[in-house]
C-alpha cells in the first residue's frame, strides 16, 4: 500500500462511507471510548500540561539539532555492530531493502506494524522479489488477508469492520471455521502464524523512537508480534521516519509516557521493547543481523517550511480520536494510510497537493485537537495555512478563490458592502422557496441537502434596523 | 562492506533545510522544565508500591501476582506451574505428553530456586541452555507452556517487569511459552518507568553497550483491534503471574 489509498475523489470517497452505517457507529464508539479512556489517563497522571509541555521541549529541540542526533545514533548503530542506511527517497528505503531480501534470498519476511513501511509501499516490493510478506499486527493481518483494505486508523487499522464481517473474511482466505467472537477469531490468527515467525528469514518493524546516545530502536506495542519479529529471524530491519528520534533514555521516558496514555489510555502499553543492535556474541536468540532504515521521503522539506510542527507528532492518534470530521466521515474518507487531522495535515505535505488537496478542508476548525496533542501541534493552525497557502498557489477552484476575491473587494468599501447586500437580500427573498434555492450554487446547493435556507424577508440588517419602529 | 551509507548528503541536506551549517559539535541538552516524573509516588515505600504494583497487575493487566519469600519460592512456582498445566480444557486426557516448563539460567534465580524439584514425570523442567545452541533451546520454549524469568526491575504504575535479554536469559523464555512467570525481588521495585529509563541513561552515559534486547513487559499480551474489544494473549504469552519475592 502507498499512501493514497483509493482513487475515488474526496466527496466520493465521503458518499461511499457516510452509507456504511456499521462504519459509522462503530468509529464514534471508539472515538468516544479511546478520547475517554486517554482523559482519565491523562488525569491520573497529574501535571498533564507539564508533561505536554516537555514533550514539545524535547521535539522541537530533537528538529532543531537534527543532524547531529542522527549522526550520534548512526555512530552508536555501528559501534554496535549494526547497519545504517539514511534514504532520501521511498525508492532508495524500498531499494535497499530489497537488495537485502535478494542478498539473503529470503523466501519470508514477517512486519510488524509500521506507518513508514506503508508509506514507502514496501510490501509491494518485497514480494516482487517473490518473497512472502506477513503483516503480523492483527488490525494489519485483517486488512492484508481481505485483499489489502486500506487502514482507517492509524493505531486500530480495522476499526471499520465488526467481528461478523472478520468472521467472514476468515473464513474466506485462511479456512477458518469457528464463531465470530474476537477471542476466538484471535486465537486462530495466533496459531496460524506461529510458524511464520519460526520459519522467516527476516523481520521487519518500524520504531517508535530511536535513542541517540545508545544507538537502540524502541518499539511500542501489545500482541507480542514485534518481539517474536525481532527475536527469531536471523536478520532485523528496523525502518524509521527520520524525525523519531530523541537524544537519551531520559527523554525517551517523557515521549513514552505521554505516547501510551494519549493512544489507549494506559500508563505504558503491553511491551514496550528497546533494542539496541544485533545479538551479543553469546546470546542464542535474536538477529544476527540489524539494519537501521533512515528515511527522509520528504520530511526535510516540511523541516524547512511553516509546517515544521508537524514533525513532533509521536503518532498516537488523540487528534484522530477527538476529530468530529472523523467521527462522521471515517478514515477511509481520507484517501491516506494517515487520516484524522494529522493525516490532513501530513498527507499532502509528503503526497502532495495533487492527491490531497482536499483534506485540509476536512476540518470545521474546532481546535479540539489542539487541546489533546500531547506534544501541542497547532493541527487546526497549520490546516488554515494548506489552505491559504492552495489559495496562494491558485489550487484552490477559480470560482473559490473569484468568490473570495470579490468579498474581500466588497468587505472593503462601507458603501459598495451596503449596496450589496440590500441587492442581496432583495434577490434572495425573490428566489428562495421552501428553503431552497431554484439553481444548484456550489456549497450552498450541497448545504440544503439536509438544511433549509432561511425564509429572508427583502431587506438588509442594516435596513431593518433603521426602519424598526 | 560500510556499515553507514549516504550519510553526509543525508544530513547536509537536513542542515541546508534548517537553515545553518551541519552541527558537528556536541548539543547540549536542555534540562526538562519540570520534574513531576520524579514526583510520581516519591514518597512511596517500598510496600506502598508493591500495594500499588499488585493491585494494577490483577485489575487492568489481568495477571496474577503473588507474594512468597525466598524459602518458600520453589513451592510456589511449583504450585503455579501446576495450575498453568492443568488449566487447560483437555486435562482429563490421560495420554497427552507432559507439560514442559523452560526456566532462565540467571544465576540469581537459580540461587534462591531449584528446578529439579519441580521435574516430575507429569512436568518436565528445562533450563535455558546456551551451550545447546538456538535451535535445541528454541524448540524447548516453543513447546514449552510456562518460561519462568527473573526481572532486573518492576515498575509499580504500569505494572511493569523489566527484562534485559543476556546469554543465560534468551527472549524466548518470555515469549513462546503460552504462560510466563516473572520472579521479582521487592527490593528491585520502583515507582515508574522514569527509574528504569535512568538506569540505561547511565549505563549509556558511561559508554556501556546497552543489552540487546530491554523489554518492559506489563501482563500478558493483548490487543483491542477487533470492536475495540479487549482480548488477552495473541502472539505473545496468554496468561502471566509476578511473584514478588518480600525478603529480598
Amino acid at each position: 500500500m502507498s499512501m493514497k489509498t483509493s482513487k475515488l475523489k474526496f466527496k466520493e470517497r465521503i458518499k461511499v462511507q457516510m452509507k456504511d452505517d456499521f462504519m459509522r457507529e462503530s468509529v464514534a464508539n471508539a472515538q468516544t471510548r479511546m478520547y475517554t479512556n486517554r482523559q482519565i489517563a491523562a488525569d491520573k497522571l497529574g501535571n498533564w500540561e507539564q508533561w505536554r509541555e516537555m514533550g514539545m521541549d524535547i521535539r522541537d529541540h530533537v528538529l532543531e539539532n537534527l543532524d547531529y542526533y542522527l549522526h550520534q545514533l548512526s555512530e552508536n548503530v555501528k559501534n554496535n555492530g549494526g547497519q545504517v542506511f539514511f534514504a532520501r527517497t521511498a525508492s532508495d528505503a524500498t531499494n535497499y531493502v530489497e537488495s537485502i531480501i535478494k542478498a539473503k534470498n529470503a523466501k519470508k519476511v514477517v512486519k510488524s506494524k509500521s506507518m513508514v513501511t506503508e508509506e514507502i509501499n514496501l510490501n509491494q516490493i518485497i514480494e516482487r522479489n517473490g518473497c512472502e510478506v506477513i503483516e503480523t499486527d492483527l488490525g494489519e493481518y485483517i486488512l492484508q488477508v481481505d485483499d489489502c483494505d486500506p487502514p482507517s486508523h492509524i493505531v486500530v487499522p480495522a476499526l471499520h469492520k465488526n467481528r461478523y464481517q472478520i468472521r467472514d473474511i476468515f473464513k474466506d482466505k485462511i479456512g477458518y471455521e469457528g464463531s465470530e467472537d474476537p477471542e476466538e477469531l484471535t486465537r486462530y490468527v495466533r496459531d496460524y502464524i506461529r510458524h511464520d515467525f519460526l520459519q522467516a528469514d527476516i523481520g521487519i518493524t518500524g520504531c517508535n523512537f530511536a535513542v541517540a546516545e545508545s544507538g537502540t530502536v524502541t518499539l511500542v506495542t501489545n500482541e507480542g508480534n514485534a518481539r517474536l519479529a525481532t527475536s527469531l529471524p536471523k536478520t532485523h530491519i528496523a525502518v524509521m521516519g527520520m524525525e523519531r528520534i530523541v537524544p537519551t533514555f531520559e527523554e525517551l521516558d517523557i515521549v513514552i509516557s505521554l505516547l501510551c496514555r494519549s493512544a489507549v489510555g494506559i500508563p505504558l502499553t503491553g511491551y514496550v521493547t528497546a533494542l539496541t543492535g544485533p545479538r551479543e556474541e553469546e546470546n542464542l536468540d535474536g538477529p544476527e543481523e540489524f539494519h537501521l532504515v533512515i528515511v527522509d521521503n520528504g520530511r526535510s522539506d516540511i523541516l524547512g517550511s511553516e509546517f515544521r510542527d508537524i514533525l513532533r507528532c509521536v503518532r498516537c492518534a488523540a487528534c484522530v480520536n477527538t476529530c468530529p470530521a472523523y467521527r462522521h466521515i471515517g478514515g477511509q474518507s481520507y484517501g491516506s494510510i494517515y487520516s484524522g487531522p494529522i493525516g490532513a495535515v501530513l498527507s499532502p505535505l509528503l503526497g502532495g497537493y495533487d492527491d490531497f488537496k482536499d483534506l485540509p478542508y476536512a476540518c470545521s476548525l474546532c481546535r479540539a485537537c489542539h487541546d489533546v496533542c500531547p506534544v501541542k501541534i497547532p493541527l487546526s493552525d497549520l490546516l488554515l495555512k494548506h489552505r491559504q497557502k492552495m489559495g496562494e498557489e491558485k489550487i484552490t477552484p477559480l470560482a473559490e478563490r473569484a468568490a473570495v476575491g470579490a468579498f474581500n473587494i466588497i468587505n472593503a468599501h462601507p458603501l459598495l458592502w451596503d449596496k450589496t447586500v440590500k441587492i442581496g437580500a432583495t434577490v434572495a427573498s425573490g428566489l428562495i422557496r421552501n428553503g431552497k434555492l431554484p439553481l444548484q450554487m456550489g456549497a450552498i446547493s450541497e448545504w440544503t441537502e439536509a438544511r433549509d435556507l432561511p425564509q429572508p424577508d427583502g431587506q438588509s440588517f442594516r435596513s431593518w434596523f433603521k426602519n424598526r419602529n | 562492506m560500510s556499515q553507514i551509507h549516504n550519510r553526509d548528503s543525508f544530513l547536509d541536506n537536513i542542515a541546508n533545510k534548517l537553515g545553518r551549517p551541519r552541527q558537528t559539535e556536541p548539543v547540549e541538552r536542555p534540562k526538562l522544565k519540570h520534574t513531576c516524573h520524579h514526583e510520581v509516588m516519591a514518597e512511596f515505600s517500598v510496600d506502598e508500591l508493591k500495594d500499588v504494583l499488585v493491585n494494577y497487575a490483577r485489575t487492568a493487566l489481568g495477571s496474577q501476582a503473588i507474594e512468597t519469600t525466598k524459602a518458600a519460592l520453589t513451592t510456589t512456582l511449583a504450585d503455579v506451574c501446576k495450575k498453568y498445566c492443568t488449566d487447560e480444557d483437555n486435562s482429563t486426557d490421560t495420554t497427552q505428553a507432559p507439560c514442559e516448563t523452560i526456566v532462565s539460567a540467571d544465576p540469581r534465580l537459580l540461587a534462591i530456586f531449584d528446578p529439579e524439584q519441580l521435574d516430575t514425570p507429569e512436568h518436565i523442567v528445562h533450563i535455558w541452555d546456551t551451550k545447546l545452541g538456538y535451535g535445541p533451546n528454541i524448540e524447548v520454549a516453543e513447546r514449552a507452556k510456562v518460561g519462568i524469568v527473573f526481572a532486573e526491575q518492576a515498575l509499580a504504575e504500569s505494572g511493569t517487569m523489566v527484562l534485559y535479554s543476556q546469554p543465560a536469559q534468551g527472549r524466548a523464555i518470555s515469549l513462546l511459552p503460552e504462560a510466563s512467570i516473572f520472579v521479582v525481588p521487592k527490593s528491585h521495585l520502583v515507582a515508574r518507568l522514569t527509574q528504569a529509563t535512568a538506569v540505561l541513561h547511565e549505563k549509556a552515559k558511561k559508554g556501556e553497550r546497552l543489552p540487546s534486547c530491554v523489554n518492559f513487559i506489563s501482563g500478558p499480551s493483548s490487543t483491542a483491534d477487533i470492536e475495540l474489544i479487549k482480548v488477552i494473549g495473541v502472539h505473545g504469552p496468554i496468561y502471566a503471574t509476578y511473584v514478588i519475592i518480600d525478603d529480598m
